[in-house]
């Protein structure tokens, strides 16, 4: 990739600059969502949950994604600001792509939740109809 | 090393920088719309709960029990309580919408125009979205934790 120096205006700097607190802020929370979630797998454990397993294999795929998505908002976070104070376009380019990379994910996500939606609905009336 | 060149001229020379900001902003859109379809969702069935709240709290009642006096809160003034909650649901979904609209919006028009107010009100915009999934974060996180908490001590 081509290193070239970039100049912004204060105006787009300040706009930029307010996401990288919040996005760090948005990536922190996420991750203590993740501990407290473990804490309920453990918690689960200790008072004997018959749903245990369920629970756990539901924690382990929301925690896998939960985690890529906080990592991908860190390094938006700390490439944006570096993009920004050394005027970087390589790390500002990298912190774009982790973005795209978040909002992917969540778009995918989505379309997923919304299928699944769709499969109960159709299972659903399925069943109503047999019966 | 180039020196003393707009953002625009870095992006137009790398077109990775400007593809990544276009792909983020259609999926910020897409977001942005199901946010809107869970609006309406959520406003359909608050008003579908709400103009049938009677009949519902006598099912309620059939099968789960309620006292006499829970049940003439509910049917009385009670009900109005649960408009706070729902809207507040309603209200950020919508401005989930709007900020991550606004930011597909602000980037495709810099992409457009060259305007680099355009770039400063998307990212404006995308500070926005993350506040609020700060806020968000932070309600979850309690309500989990009570959860925890709940689950441990009383069960």
């Amino acid at each position: 990739m081509l290193e070239t120096e970039i100049i912004l205006k204060e105006e787009t700097k300040n706009q930029i600059a307010s996401t990288i607190e919040w996005s760090k802020y948005a990536a922190y929370i996420s991750i203590i969502g993740i501990a407290i979630g473990l804490l309920q797998i453990i918690v689960g454990l200790i008072k004997g949950n018959d749903s245990i397993f369920a629970s756990l294999i539901s924690f382990l795929i929301s925690s896998a994604i939960s985690l890529v998505m906080s990592i991908n908002l860190l390094n938006y976070s700390k490439l944006i600001k570096s993009g920004i104070k050394n005027h970087s376009s390589s790390d500002l380019y990298q912190a774009l792509h982790h973005l795209k990379t978040y909002f992917t994910i969540m778009g995918v996500l989505f379309i997923i939740a919304i299928s699944l939606v769709f499969l109960g609905l159709i299972i659903s009336l399925l069943a109503f109809a047999i019966n | 090393m180039e020196k003393n060149t707009s953002i625009l001229q870095q992006v137009e020379l790398d077109s990775s920088g400007a593809e990544q900001i276009k792909t983020s902003g259609k999926w910020a859109k897409f977001i942005g719309i199901i946010f809107i379809v869970l609006a309406i969702i959520s406003l359909l069935t608050f008003v579908g709960i709400f103009a049938n709240m009677d009949s519902l709290l006598n099912v309620m009642m059939e099968y789960n029990g309620m006292s006499d006096q829970a049940l003439a809160f509910m049917t009385g003034g009670g009900k109005y309580i649960l408009i706070f909650p729902i809207l507040i649901i309603i209200a950020v979904f919508v401005l989930n919408a709007i900020f991550l609209i606004r930011f597909r919006n602000g980037s495709e028009n810099y992409f457009l125009t060259g305007d680099e107010d355009e770039l400063a009100s998307s990212f404006n915009n995308l500070g926005k979205y993350f506040k609020i999934s700060v806020a968000l974060g932070i309600l979850s996180t309690i309500g989990s934790l009570i959860a925890v908490v709940v689950t441990f001590f009383m069960s």
